[in-house]
């Protein structure tokens, strides 16, 4: 019996000491925050948060944990702690619920919280009205973002719509606003949106991605509906130092096919064999080489063209086989051999290179490599400035919030490119039996039903092109340089244009068979 | 590598290229046709024995077309001895007589043939063109009778070998020919150098250190200029 008591007299000294050192160290934590030592008040904030007794104390402590750590830099650590706050809901008992929205919205706007993240923050069941000024932008566009990518199109429209224009995450909206209108056809709304977002961050650096993506989405639509001179204005825009000018050089090809521009579409496609871009994943190029030359009865030139293209992709298809063989349900480790790629140390797959080449230049990675970036940046602050948070317990949960965090985007990213090195494997194989088939075609001499098959237009191919995707303007002044054999100038990159006439009669037969 | 600049609209006709099977077409980086080209240079005549002629210009041209635009200079500058001059008449009685030249106003005719680009091992290129000028204009030479009309002791005085005219400056009709070239900086800027060769005609009189001795004609003199600055487009 006094064993008992003694050991309940312990457990009340305990708990007393424990509730007096929490009252302590949230008093102690707030003076130092109203001082500015930052670091101190995060450990005690941290400290009360989790030995505090009233749950207003908890919710005051974390709130000011998280405010504590994104005052230091630590924007990843504090936007831990303000999901916490946001997933909980708008409660009474949650009063931080509005600013800590706000507050993930602003670090979301200086580095991504990345999408797994943001599914989780939003899967709290909150009344929209809830929402404050500041944040709706950042949650509608999210849940927008959510439902897009499950395709349901509708609920995402409404979404988007719901951000404020003022807000920055309204460029974004507006961007998917236009992809969701031109999958449902309506072509004049998706090309009003795109302008809309290009005119919005017209000369912003920070969203220059976001312009080239509406500069090459209008392209397209102006290629979907048949408006090619349109397009190739379009491709035009996006810069030669730009990511995305090889693309835009690739679909202008098919534009230059589609008006009989013929001599541009070599041209186009002379840049995209070049040297430089060895390691580029075009397959295609070849095939639409192939049948230009067909449209110029230049039959000889055609069939260069597809065996070029299986010389050059045979090792590729079977290296590729054996890269999605090998990675089948490890996206951590396709994610880290895209890393080792990225950084040069990858001495395998070496024939697939165009493909991992592709795939390390894909949104998936470059989102999961900023948020593996920033995260290792906070680690390894907290190994040096955190010292003081190691008794505390935050430096620990801190440590493995950050390892966690860059887990779930290396395997997320990883998952991403998989599927995407799969799918140009598919992509590969085909156009390996279309090119043998084509070649078939060629062999047996059945050109003219393959021309046939080209369904071209000449409504606007009275236009004249010049190189660089540009349209020949009177007056201009023009310089021509000769292209030698193999003498590549970084400079003359996508302004080729052949020389080549037709070889084909008026009956489309072919002068020299 | 060199490049021949066609205007648009030949683009048709244009049978410069024909024999190429892949060419580069693309609007011409640097552009002169219908601006003015207003600049400075630094002259120096470098086929002068016995002085240093250096002259300051400013000049201005007109380019019709990216081919053809014509020019007007002036230059103004000075002349220094070189301790030779003072040697050859010191030591072995020579008398040089020497050609000042102190300004110059000429207008010429400049043909563009080239157009073209180097590439540095950086990979940064620079734009040039080449250019031939031909034209005329007059040359103010200054006549310093001292330098073949007075032979100069050693201890500083003076002998005077014949009656010395006083010094003066006189015009003369020259010619030009010169080669140039312009490296573009910029679609408005470009550093420049010509060599030029001026042929200038003067009188034989006023190289003659008596007057009155009855000494007439036309004589030649040669100027070749090296001139190094910078202009601007407009």
């Amino acid at each position: 019996m006094k064993r008992l008591l003694r050991k309940i007299c312990l457990v009340a000294l305990v708990l007393g000491l424990f509730s007096e050192s929490a009252l302590a160290n949230y008093g102690e934590a707030l003076n130092y925050y109203r001082a500015n030592r930052l670091y101190e008040a995060a450990g005690l904030f941290f400290q009360a948060k989790e030995l505090a007794q009233t749950t207003a104390e908890k919710r005051a402590a974390e709130w000011y944990l998280a405010d504590c750590l994104q005052r230091i830099g630590f924007l990843y650590s504090a936007s831990k702690y303000y999901t916490l706050i946001v997933r909980r809901g708008y409660e009474s008992n949650n009063p931080y619920f509005r600013r800590a929205l706000e507050e993930l919205g602003r670090i979301n706007n200086s580095v991504s919280l990345g999408q797994s993240q943001i599914v989780e923050l939003f899967k709290a069941n909150v009344d929209p009205s809830a929402i404050p000024g500041a944040a709706r932008g950042f949650y509608f566009y999210y849940l927008g973002v959510e439902q897009y990518s499950q395709g349901k199109f509708k609920a995402a429209r409404n979404y988007f719509d719901k951000v404020p224009p003022g807000s920055s995450y309204a460029s974004g909206a507006e961007f998917h606003l236009g992809v969701i209108a031109n999958l449902a056809g309506r072509h004049s709304e998706a090309i009003t949106n795109f302008k809309r977002v290009r005119e919005r961050i017209a000369g912003d650096e920070n969203r220059q991605l976001l312009w080239e993506m509406a500069t090459m989405n209008l392209a397209r639509v102006h290629y979907e509906i048949r408006r090619f001179p349109e397009a190739l204005s379009y491709y035009g825009e996006i810069p030669r130092d730009s990511d995305n000018w090889l693309d835009a050089l690739w679909e202008a090809s098919w534009a230059y096919f589609m008006i009989q521009k013929h001599n541009n579409t070599l041209g186009v496609i002379h840049t995209l064999h070049s040297p430089f871009f060895d390691n580029r994943f075009y397959p295609e190029s070849y095939i639409l080489q192939s049948i230009t030359f067909l449209r110029l009865c230049r039959y000889e030139e055609a069939k260069g063209s597809l065996k070029d293209f299986q010389k050059r992709y045979k090792d590729t298809l079977s290296s590729a086989r054996e890269l999605v063989r090998s990675f089948n349900n490890d996206s951590d480790g396709f994610f880290r051999l895209i890393y080792d790629y990225r950084t040069g140390t990858l001495n395998r797959f070496q024939k697939a290179s165009e493909i991992l080449d592709r795939v390390s230049r894909s949104d998936a990675y470059r989102e999961a490599a900023d948020t593996i970036r920033f995260a290792t940046i906070e680690l390894n602050q907290l190994g040096s400035k955190g010292r003081a948070w190691s008794s505390s317990g935050l430096q620990s949960e801190l440590k493995d919030f950050l390892n966690a965090k860059k887990k779930a985007a290396a395997e997320d990213a990883g998952t991403r490119m998989y599927k995407a090195a799969d799918g140009y494997y598919d992509y590969l194989k085909d156009l390996d039996n279309q090119s043998g088939l084509v070649l078939s075609e060629i062999l047996l001499e059945n050109i003219n039903k393959l021309r046939k098959q080209i369904n071209v237009e000449s409504a606007a191919s009275r236009k004249q092109f010049i190189g660089g995707l540009q349209e020949l303007k009177l007056g201009e002044t023009l310089e021509y340089w000769p292209f030698l054999p193999n003498e590549y100038w970084e400079d003359e990159l996508g302004y080729y244009v052949y020389n080549l006439a037709s070889r084909c009669d008026e009956g489309g037969k072919s002068n020299d068979k | 590598m060199l490049a021949v600049t066609i205007p648009a609209g030949s683009l048709i006709a244009d049978d410069e290229f024909d024999d190429y099977e892949v060419r580069v077409i693309r609007p011409k980086y640097f552009q002169k046709s219908g601006r003015f080209e207003l600049g400075a240079q630094f002259n120096a005549i470098m086929n002068q024995t016995f002085i240093y002629t250096y002259l300051v210009s400013g000049l201005m041209t007109y380019h019709f077309n990216e081919a053809f635009g014509i020019e007007a200079s002036g230059a103004y500058g000075f002349s220094i001895d070189k301790s030779d001059k003072e040697t050859l008449f010191d030591q072995f009685d020579i008398r040089t007589q020497i050609v000042r030249t102190e300004y110059a106003m000429e207008a010429a005719l400049q043909w563009t043939p080239i157009y073209g680009k180097w590439q540095l091992p950086s990979g940064q290129l620079i734009y040039f063109d080449t250019f031939l000028a031909f034209g005329g204009g007059l040359t103010g030479v200054y006549w310093d009778y001292k330098d073949f009309c007075v032979r100069v002791s050693k201890d500083g005085s003076s002998q005077n070998l014949t009656k010395v005219p006083a010094n003066k400056t006189s015009t003369y009709p020259d010619v030009l020919v010169g080669l140039g070239q312009r490296y573009f900086v910029s679609k408005d800027v470009s550093v420049k150098w010509d060599i030029r060769h001026h042929t200038i005609f003067y009188d034989s009189a006023d190289a003659a250190c008596d007057p009155t001795a009855g000494v007439s004609g036309g004589d030649t003199h040669y100027n070749v200029t090296l001139q190094v600055g910078a202009s601007k487009f407009f």
